[in-house]
């Protein structure tokens, strides 16, 4: 593998204006259309399911006239059978190596993968099946649709399922729906169940005892037959019998297998279904921390038509501006480095923004540092061993001269507020510190070392409350948590030392808590007084 | 005059004195977090933007949201403003124009806009020339002194979310708990003005389940003695963040209950009651606070602007889209929806859309690369 992928030399065609997309479905290709709208080059790499698993409430014709996708042929584009493996971000765009040994550079990546829907559940009789989209309705018949049985339904899964029980209904069959809770998504979701009702719909709402459903020896054999008890818990609180020919589920959705490229790169944005989290908190158009990385549909957990083709679309325009961005020539650079580095890389683990690269030819030669992918967190300067590292517009002298002052033109019960200028520095500007508090802005609480605690300490100041953003709210991904773990390590240790435990704070903050800032200011300094 | 790349720029004649079909701004009608998506958006792409907001701050609603974390961030998305707020206002191709408002609008024939704009304060008027015009006016909050048997504005202590969250905002919980030692006993009831077809509002509003939630945990997180009842018609939360929320929320004792209650009545104790029913039967449940999920309704500003840029609205008085599939696009060429004013939505709907219209307008007036 190393043998291979070092004697593919890396392609560069036109890599700022070429976007790869990653999925075979009907997912990619809306993300392809929509990439090709913004006027962006498309490479695909068919990995994963081609079967759909966007759902919609209308029927399909009308569906041909949705705009943007239907309406014209769709573009060609290159499309290869590969698997990314390792995604490596590079200063403007980033370096893909697929399972075929071959790497090629993209200025943005686009995970676009479908999804499966869980199984029907065990307790279920074997006939009983899962709602898809391209399930027809076996028109004539009788049909249960069957909702939130293990779990709530997908909305829009649930919302498909009303649509074919009333279309059902219109062809003459007999349709019930059991659920827990209507889904009414979108403007037209309550038209759309007050049309089933009125059509004739059979609507049934179980609370916590669950529906039976029983196969029914038939001699038919072309016609499943089903019995259903339900207790009612809406309309007749009894319990309610009836024989039908189909029994569908609705089901949820199962995330498929990320390739290995974007789950190395990814690792930490999944929430607790193992879905991606495309709305990392600088963003809420389809990007990850790492910008021109961008997860659409199933992969985000999200399985509805329409929401998935405006995810497509914001993506797409983001990764379209991301690459203006990169293209346009840089201002000025916003890292420094001193020839005290030892190249010790502690720095290129650590940037939550992949923006610190190293050429590995000529044998280690010097740190690149990405511009545009800097967000100016810190975090590498607060680790660098060496300390050759820094911030242009956070310099560390800022912090030294403050530290400085702090040694002689402070007041008595003077404390420092170190916040970070996202939530704190955006929260201070609604209220009026006391008097004896300093506060000093800073790129992120993440930035803040165990150094600059310790002189700040070290000074007459009585105190130091650090303000963070909330977890899981830090827009480098864990600054939060290396201002949690620093300040554990320095409380221990000032425990056994100085003596000055809970002189040393931190809380986290968003920018519209002012008032709660003030607080947590106020019960800190009395904590301090208490402590002298 | 700014003028745009344009890939078939050729195919345009360009006669003196008449405009390039790229040429002006995309004027969008309200600062809020819909119209600040897409001006960021523009922005990020070369378009240039006017945002046009009556008010004197940018943000609309989200701005008075308060932050819903507890021992983490919980994703209501209210700090996102903030963050595109900084983004606007640091854009070097836009034009935020505060305690502005429109006043007409013509259009010519090659479909551009000219738009007349008023200062609030001044009088002053200024002309702009509008490529393409983004409505993005948002929603109002119901009134529920519309129907007065909640006692809204009558029993103290019942609220609206949008109360509940100003006093989150100021860190006054602590005036919620009478005497400020009893614990807090306190219900929502969802669906206030939404999915009930008597005051035209036969939708469900989208964002009220999740917030409600969200409030319930918050409260929970401060006041861990609270009792808390969510009182729903149908919990309308999509699929990924419905399960950890009602999740954590049971997990914390939330009891969910099916079937708003009526009508509110205060106690001989002060306290409020509501009849609920029960297996049945009409049981008495008391509770301290009531708060009242209080639904989106269509901007107050939606018909005017409507019959001055003739973009039509629909049957609930939001702006109509070009179909029913199409969600960004008036019925008028150049005329684009963005955000709650073609319907209700939540944060993270009306980022999404607003990305959708920039990709249309991209399209549409081939602004590509």
């Amino acid at each position: 593998m190393l043998n291979s992928q070092k004697n593919n030399s890396i392609s560069c065609t036109v890599p700022k204006q070429s976007a790869l997309v990653v999925g075979n479905g009907l997912t990619a290709s809306m993300v392809v259309a929509a990439i090709k709208g913004v006027g962006l080059d498309v490479t695909v790499s068919k990995f994963g399911s081609n079967s759909s698993m966007l759902f919609h409430c209308f029927d399909n014709e009308s569906l041909m006239t949705f705009p943007d996708i239907f309406d014209e042929e769709l573009p060609t584009v290159d499309e290869q059978q590969w698997e990314p493996t390792n995604i490596v971000p590079r200063e403007d765009g980033f370096v893909v190596t697929f399972d075929s040994g071959k790497s090629h550079k993209f200025g943005s990546v686009f995970l676009a993968i479908e999804g499966t829907l869980k199984p029907v559940p065990k307790d279920l009789p074997a006939d009983v099946s899962t709602i898809t989209q391209d399930t027809t309705t076996p028109f004539g018949s009788s049909v249960c649709f069957l909702l939130d049985y293990e779990e709530i339904t997908n909305p829009s899964i649930g919302m498909r399922s009303i649509r074919m029980a009333l279309e059902n209904q219109i062809a003459g069959g007999r349709s019930f729906v059991l659920l827990r809770q209507t889904p009414v998504k979108g403007l037209l979701g309550e038209t759309l169940y007050e049309t089933a009702r009125l059509a004739g719909v059979r609507f049934l709402r179980y609370g916590t005892e669950l529906p039976r459903i029983e196969r029914l020896s038939t001699s038919v054999e072309s016609s499943f037959r089903f019995k259903v008890s339900i207790l009612d818990i809406i309309e007749s609180g009894e319990e309610i019998s009836f024989d039908c020919d189909r029994v569908f589920v609705g089901s949820n959705l199962i995330i498929e297998r990320i390739p290995d490229g974007f789950r190395n790169l990814l690792s930490e944005e999944t929430d607790q279904q193992g879905f991606l989290i495309q709305d990392s908190v600088h963003c809420l158009t389809g990007k990850s921390f790492h910008r021109g990385v961008y997860c659409v549909g199933p992969s985000s957990g999200c399985v509805d038509l329409f929401e998935t083709n405006m995810a497509a679309a914001s993506a797409a325009v983001d990764a379209a501006a991301w690459l203006k961005l990169a293209n346009a020539p840089q201002p000025d650079r916003k890292m420094s480095i001193t020839d005290q580095c030892i190249r010790c890389l502690t720095c290129i683990r650590l940037c939550p923004h992949s923006a610190i690269t190293m050429n590995a030819e000529p044998s280690r030669s010097n740190l690149e540092f990405s511009t545009v992918r800097c967000l100016e967190c810190g975090i590498c300067v607060s680790e660098c061993p060496r300390t050759a590292l820094d911030l242009n517009s956070f310099l560390e002298d800022g912090f030294s001269s403050f530290i400085d002052r702090l040694k002689t033109e402070i007041s008595e019960n003077a404390i420092v507020v170190y916040g970070c200028y996202r939530s704190a520095g955006r929260a201070i500007s609604e209220i009026n510190l006391p008097e004896n508090v300093l506060f000093f802005p800073v790129s992120c609480a993440g930035r803040l070392s165990e150094s600059i605690l310790s002189a700040t300490l070290a000074t007459p100041v009585k105190g130091i409350l650090i303000l963070g953003c909330h977890h899981g709210n830090c827009r480098s991904n864990n600054g939060t948590d290396w201002a949690r773990l620093r300040l554990s390590n320095m409380a221990k240790r000032l425990g056994s030392l100085f003596g000055k435990v809970g002189a040393i704070s931190y809380k986290t903050l968003a920018p519209n808590e002012s008032s709660r800032m003030l607080k947590l200011i106020i019960d800190f300094s009395g904590l301090v007084r208490e402590i002298y | 005059m700014l003028a745009l790349p344009c890939k078939n720029k050729d195919k345009e004649v360009l006669i003196s004195g008449m405009r390039d079909h790229t040429s002006g701004q995309v004027v969008i009608v309200g600062g809020g977090i819909a119209g600040l998506i897409t001006a960021r958006l523009l922005s990020e792409n070369g378009i240039p933007f006017a945002i046009i907001e009556r008010s004197a701050r940018l943000g609309g609603h989200t701005k008075d949201w308060a932050c819903m974390a507890t021992d983490k961030c919980n994703r209501c998305h209210s700090c996102a403003v903030f963050d595109y707020e900084d983004l606007v206002a640091s854009s070097p191709n836009g034009e935020i124009l505060l305690r502005h408002e429109l006043f007409s609008v013509t259009r010519s024939k090659s479909g551009l806009h000219s738009v007349g704009i008023r200062n609030l304060d001044s009088g002053a008027e200024r002309e702009l020339h509008s490529m393409a015009l983004v409505l993005a006016v948002g929603f109002e909050t119901f009134d529920p002194t519309e129907k007065g048997f909640w006692g809204y504005g009558t029993f103290e202590g019942v609220m609206t979310l949008s109360d509940l969250n100003s006093l989150m905002r100021l860190d006054e919980l602590n005036k919620l708990r009478p005497d400020n030692e009893k614990p807090l006993n306190l219900a929502f009831f969802q669906c206030v003005g939404s999915r009930d077809k008597a005051i035209g509002a036969n939708y469900c509003s989208q964002y009220c389940c999740a917030a409600a939630i969200r409030a319930a945990l918050r409260i929970l997180h401060k006041y861990p003695d609270s009792k808390i009842a969510i009182f729903y018609i149908d919990l309308q939360i999509s699929g990924k963040v419905a399960r950890t929320l009602v999740d954590q929320a049971q997990e914390m004792g939330v009891r969910f209950l099916q079937g708003v209650p009526g009508e509110i009545q205060p106690s001989e104790d002060g306290e409020l009651k509501v009849i609920v029913e029960r297996n049945g039967r009409n049981v008495v449940e008391r509770f301290n606070r009531i708060v009242l999920s209080t639904g989106q309704r269509p901007s107050s500003s939606a018909s005017a602007i409507s019959s001055m840029t003739e973009a039509p609205l629909n049957e609930f008085g939001f702006f109509q889209t070009r179909s029913q599939l199409d969600l960004v696009r008036s019925p008028l060429d150049r005329i684009y929806i963005a955000g709650s004013c073609s319907g209700p939505a939540n944060i993270p709907d009306v980022a999404m859309n607003a990305g959708k219209v920039v990709s249309a307008i991209i399209r549409d007036l081939e602004l590509a690369i």
